[in-house]
């Protein structure tokens, strides 16, 4: 849940659009998604996802996939 | 240690930077602050946890307050100090509402596309029951984009992925008896250190959360309040800060668009069929609730037992869902995901608390020009008080932010002119380093998501989120003293990631302290807090602001009257008003 997946088969590394840097490890203001070595986000620290969807809506290859289904909720009542 | 992750290191890079103006928070507040500072001096560096317009909150504003016409000011002011129950700033009031116009017009000049009819006219709407100020629209993605190319094009520099987690001061002490001089802070992603010296530093950090993964907030965590209050800075009104929603929906998922609903004819009803806006609308010709007090109507159902509480939008025709889908396609595909047909029956909703420091509420105290009670130090937007006590919803916090951001930035810059860098106290900067890297160093004690846990177990029930007394302020009181007592000095942290997590939760448990004195000392209720032993908005006696401040041994709490008398709008008469919602724990149901 949250975050669930990077497609790294999807990946050009946005090259194609002459980005600079990965859209999709900079969208996130919680520093889940990280670079591999080959320069690829992954995702580092799900339990920290807090399921905003920019990272799914930055990514122009459609490689990240987000549910937004909250893993663990303590509901006070 | 999983491959590739930040490592901990057994060297930190020390770097020294130096500069006029810092900026902590690189969202539309701070943006606006750096670049009007840029006006009067010549180093300003905004420093954001993040990427600045590529994540944070303010990448997804869609409305702020539209310009007031010169003609509807003063009954646009009217209608805004009525709405805030009278508690709002006067003085601050016809600025943010005059100088909204300037700001608006300036970021249109740089390409921000605020949204305009087919005839060119810019499109505002009515929300949130007010019929004077209106709401005017935008995407916050490209109004940030736009906003930051602008401020590199003026030569403001980022210091992005840096987590600032203290301020320097001129004595070395905290609370501090100098000014503030500059701040420490880490790479989230190597660590490496800095020691950024700077003639002001302007907090503008926003909101106050506790990693609730409940509006995309979680990157906000009260840093810069809790460094200002450590250093010794006012805060004022955190216990009205607090904003909730129906924010959780079939105990699953949370999403938003709660107004959006209610607008196109949804309904709130708890588990008997009873529509809680009729229920508790004083005005039943034209029923009205505010977010806040649906909120406090569907938490007291649950309480007494009618619960659970539902939004019922089988009422909805097909047109009217394909409408909200194109406002609200993330909130849409999440009902989607979830399998729900909105139409074929209502769905559970449970009000949460999201965050601290909200339109109507608390954080630094600041002046007219963002300056704290700390020289060398400002803020502005949430991280600051919000002197307007707005309404939440309808763009005035997102003004406020504009105006307040540029008010302080043009004065830290216009100040650092005439001063001179004071030399940072080595033993400060060495004691605040190993502070900032200590859990790295224990073999072993509570994590940051075990302190977290802790912050919410005391502080989501509804005993400190909506229906207070003494008592459960007094025991959530004692929680986090204890944990700042025991816990804290033992939080421990695996990695760079988790450093940043245990620093922000430090920070995060440092601010319900202030929040808990401030509710306890306001006996009435108003807005967003209500007591239990004093079940009325009291204009009598408390037309006040609560202050408080971090002190020798504890945190201090005062109260500073409104000057009522000297306001052009006052309440007709000073009465006790019954609140809207009351409750009382014995009326709780049993099992």
């Amino acid at each position: 849940m949250a975050i669930n997946r990077i497609n790294r088969d999807l990946c050009d590394k946005c090259k194609l659009r002459e980005k600079k840097g990965c859209p999709t490890a900079e969208s996130c203001s919680v520093d889940v998604i990280r670079l591999d070595a080959e320069g690829k986000p992954y995702i580092a620290y799900p339990e920290d996802c807090h399921i905003c969807f920019l990272c799914s809506r930055d990514c122009p290859m459609g490689a990240v996939e987000v549910s937004g289904m909250i893993p663990s909720l303590a509901l006070p009542y | 240690m999983v491959a590739g992750k930040g490592s901990i290191g057994s060297s930190i890079r020390v770097n020294e930077i130096e500069t006029d103006v810092l900026v902590v928070g690189g969202g539309s507040t701070g943006l606006w602050a750096a670049i009007r500072a840029k006006d009067f001096c010549s180093r300003v560096i905004v420093a954001d946890k993040g990427m600045i317009a590529s994540a944070g909150v303010s990448t997804m504003i869609h409305g702020v307050q539209a310009p007031v016409d010169d003609e509807d000011m003063v009954a646009a002011m009217k209608e805004l100090v009525v709405r805030s129950a009278y508690l709002a700033d006067q003085k601050w009031l016809p600025i943010i509402l005059e100088e909204m116009g300037d700001r608006f017009r300036a970021m249109e000049e740089w390409g921000v596309p605020f949204v305009r009819d087919a005839d060119g006219k810019l499109h505002t709407e009515n929300r949130m029951g007010l019929k004077v100020n209106r709401m005017a629209f935008i995407n916050g993605r490209p109004m940030m984009r736009t906003m930051k190319e602008h401020a590199l094009g003026k030569g403001v520099s980022l210091l992005e992925r840096t987590m600032v987690t203290d301020l320097l001061t001129s004595d070395g002490q905290h609370p501090t008896g100098g000014r503030v001089i500059g701040a420490v802070g880490l790479n989230t992603i190597s660590g490496d250190f800095s020691i950024i010296k700077a003639k002001a530093v302007i907090i503008t950090t926003g909101l106050m959360g506790a990693k609730r993964h409940l509006a995309y907030a979680d990157g906000l965590t009260g840093d810069g309040v809790a460094m200002g209050f450590r250093a010794g800075a006012e805060l004022q009104s955190m216990e009205l800060s607090q904003s909730a929603a129906f924010s959780v929906w079939d105990r699953r998922f949370s999403t938003g668009g709660q107004a959006e609903y209610m607008r196109a004819g949804a309904k709130v009803i708890n588990r008997l069929g009873e529509n809680l806006i009729w229920k508790y609308a004083p005005d039943k010709q034209a029923p009205f609730l505010s977010k806040q007090e649906i909120c406090f109507a569907a938490v007291k159902e649950i309480l007494e037992g009618r619960g659970p509480v539902y939004m019922d939008m089988t009422n909805l025709s097909e047109n009217d869902i394909k409408l909200l889908r194109g406002v609200l396609p993330s909130a849409m595909r999440a009902f989607d995901e979830a399998g729900i047909n909105l139409r074929d029956k209502p769905v559970e909703i449970t009000p949460m608390v999201h965050h601290w420091g909200a339109s109507s509420g608390g954080g630094l105290k600041i002046n007219l020009n963002g300056e704290t009670s700390v020289a060398g130090l400002y803020a502005g937007g949430c991280a600051s008080h919000n002197p307007g006590h707005n309404v939440s919803g309808a763009g005035q916090g997102q003004a406020f932010n504009f105006v307040s951001g540029y008010r302080a930035g043009e004065m830290a810059g216009r100040t650092s002119r005439d001063i001179e860098q004071a030399p940072i106290a080595a033993d400060q900067a060495r004691s605040l380093r190993e502070q900032t890297f200590v859990p790295l160093y224990r073999e072993s004690g509570p994590g940051p998501n075990e302190i977290y846990e802790a912050i919410n177990k005391a502080t989501l029930p509804a005993e400190f989120c909506f229906f207070k007394n003494e008592g459960t302020l007094r025991a959530t009181l004692a929680r986090m003293q204890r944990l700042q007592e025991e816990d804290l000095p033992r939080l421990k942290a695996d990695d760079i990631h988790q450093l940043i997590r245990a620093n922000e939760a430090r920070n995060t448990a440092t601010i319900i302290e202030p929040i808990c004195l401030s509710a306890i000392e306001r006996e009435e209720s108003r807005f967003w807090h209500y007591r239990e032993e004093f079940p009325y908005r009291d204009d009598v006696d408390w037309l006040k602001w609560v202050v408080t401040k971090k002190s020798d041994g504890g945190v201090s709490v005062g109260l500073e009257s409104l000057p009522i008398e000297d306001y052009p709008i006052q309440p007709e008469k000073r009465t006790r008003v019954p609140a809207l919602i009351p409750f009382s724990w014995a009326n709780r149901a049993q099992g």
